[in-house]
C-alpha cells in the first residue's frame, strides 16, 4: 500500500515536472518563433533600405532636372497662355507626387533609432489631431474623444508615435469620405487576456502579467473587406486608387510599433467603419 | 550691379544646365559649372566664386572630400559650399534647419526659388 502511494507520488511528481517542461518549451517556442520573425523582418528591411536608398538616388536627379526646366520655362510663359501654365503646374504636381513616394519609401526602410522618453499618450494624441485639424475641416467628420485621463505613462518616440496616429487618423478621414465620426480611446489594461480577434501584429509580445496602454482610432468610413485585413499591414498594398497613396502608411505604422514591442490591430466591417488598435507596454514595466 | 558668381559642382548635366539657365535669368548671377569634383577643385581657385554648390555622390571624387580639399586651402577656404544632395529629405534637413555638420545641404529636387533664397541666405551669413 505504502509502494503504490509511492509509485503514485513519483507518477505525479513525473506528469508535473511534464507539464513544467511542456509550458518552458512553449515558451521558448514562442519566443524562438518571434525572433524568427524580427530576423526575417529585419533583412527585408535591410534589403529595402538598400533598393529605396539607391532609387532615391537616381529618381531624384532627374526629378531635380524636371523642377528646374519647368521653373526655367514659367518665365517664359506670356500673359494669356494659361493653358501653358496650367500643363506646367500639372507636370509640377506630377513631380511632387513622385518625390513624396520616393520619401515614404526612404522612410518605410529606414533604420530607425527611437528616442525614447517617457510620455503622456494623450498629449501625443492631441498633437497630432491638431496636426490633422486641416484635413477634417473641409469635411463634415466629427471627432469624439473617449480619453481616460492620468492613464500611466509610456517609454515611446513621440515624433515617431505622432507619425502612427497622423496616419491612421488621415487613413479614417479618407476611409469616411466627406461626413462621419471618428472617435479617439486610451485607456491602460490588463494585457494578454486571450487572443483578439482583430487582425494585428506583435499579438504575442506581452505576458499575462503585463499591463499595458491602449489607443484605440475608430471612424465610420467605408470599411475594410475581409479578405484584407490579412494584407493590410504588408507594404505597397492599398486599396487607394493611383495617386492616392502607394500603400506604405500602415506599414511604417507596424515597423515603429514593432521597434517600441508594441501591438498594432485593426477591426473593420465593410459599411460600418473600422479600428485600429494598438497596444504599448507600460513604462516602468519594460 | 555686380553679379555674385556660383560655381556648380555636380555630374547631373542636365540638372546643372537648367540651375545655371535659371540663377542667370534673374541678373544676379554668373555662374559657372563644372561636373568632375577634381575639375571644381581648380575652378574654385581660378574663377574664385562666392558660393559653391557642391553635389555629394559625383563618380570621380565624393562632395565631401572636395570640400575637405576646398578647407585645406587657404586660397579657397573661406568659399561657403552648399551641398546638393539626392539622399537626404527635406524634413530631416527641416529638422537641422538645413545645416548638418556646419555645412548647408539642400534637398533634391529643389526649385529655382527655394535654390535661390538658400544661396542668399547662406551668402548673408544668415
Amino acid at each position: 500500500m505504502r509502494q503504490d502511494k509511492n509509485e503514485f507520488g513519483d507518477i505525479a511528481r513525473l506528469i508535473h515536472n511534464f507539464f513544467k517542461q511542456k509550458t518552458a518549451l512553449a515558451a521558448a517556442y514562442a519566443n524562438l518563433k518571434e525572433t524568427r520573425e524580427q530576423l526575417i523582418q529585419a533583412e527585408k528591411m535591410q534589403t529595402v533600405g538598400i533598393l529605396a536608398s539607391g532609387v532615391a538616388h537616381e529618381v531624384k536627379n532627374p526629378l531635380g532636372i524636371i523642377i528646374q526646366g519647368i521653373n526655367y520655362l514659367e518665365r517664359k510663359i506670356s500673359p494669356g497662355q494659361e493653358d501653358i501654365l496650367k500643363v506646367v503646374n500639372m507636370i509640377k504636381e506630377g513631380v511632387e507626387r513622385a518625390d513624396s513616394i520616393i520619401r515614404s519609401l526612404l522612410d518605410f526602410s529606414k533604420v530607425t533609432t527611437l528616442n525614447l522618453q517617457s510620455q503622456d499618450i494623450n498629449s501625443i494624441l492631441e498633437s497630432s489631431l491638431a496636426l490633422v485639424k486641416p484635413n477634417l475641416e473641409t469635411k463634415q467628420i466629427e471627432v469624439v474623444r473617449e480619453i481616460k485621463q492620468d492613464i500611466p505613462k509610456v517609454l515611446v518616440d513621440k515624433n515617431k508615435m505622432e507619425q502612427v496616429f497622423i496616419n491612421i487618423l488621415l487613413n479614417a478621414i479618407h476611409a469616411i469620405g466627406e461626413r462621419g465620426k471618428i472617435i479617439v480611446r486610451s485607456y491602460d489594461t490588463q494585457l494578454g487576456k486571450g487572443k483578439s480577434a482583430a487582425h494585428g501584429i506583435g499579438e504575442d509580445r506581452f505576458k499575462s502579467r503585463d499591463r499595458g496602454v491602449v489607443i484605440e482610432i475608430e471612424d465610420t468610413g467605408i470599411g475594410i473587406p475581409e479578405e484584407h485585413l490579412g494584407k493590410i499591414f504588408d507594404p505597397f498594398f492599398t486599396t487607394k486608387r493611383v495617386g492616392e497613396g502607394v500603400g506604405l502608411g500602415l506599414s511604417i505604422c507596424r515597423n515603429i510599433i514593432d521597434i517600441h514591442r508594441g501591438m498594432i490591430e485593426i477591426k473593420s466591417e465593410v459599411g460600418k467603419g473600422s479600428t485600429v488598435i494598438i497596444t504599448l507596454g507600460i513604462a516602468q514595466d519594460r | 550691379m555686380v553679379k555674385k558668381k556660383i560655381l556648380i559642382i555636380d555630374d547631373e548635366k542636365d540638372f546643372t544646365q537648367l540651375v545655371k539657365m535659371n540663377l542667370e535669368a534673374t541678373g544676379e548671377y554668373e555662374v559657372q559649372i563644372e561636373n568632375k569634383g577634381a575639375a571644381g577643385l581648380d575652378a574654385a581657385k581660378g574663377f574664385r566664386p562666392d558660393l559653391i554648390l557642391l553635389d555629394i555622390l559625383m563618380p570621380d571624387m565624393e562632395g565631401s572630400e572636395v570640400a575637405s580639399q576646398l578647407n585645406e586651402d587657404n586660397d579657397t577656404k573661406s568659399i561657403p559650399v552648399v551641398f546638393l544632395t539626392a539622399i537626404v529629405k527635406e524634413n530631416e534637413l527641416k529638422d537641422t534647419g538645413g545645416v548638418i555638420g556646419g555645412h548647408r545641404f539642400v534637398a533634391k529636387p529643389v526649385s529655382s526659388d527655394k535654390l535661390i533664397d538658400i544661396i542668399k541666405r547662406t551668402m548673408a551669413g544668415d
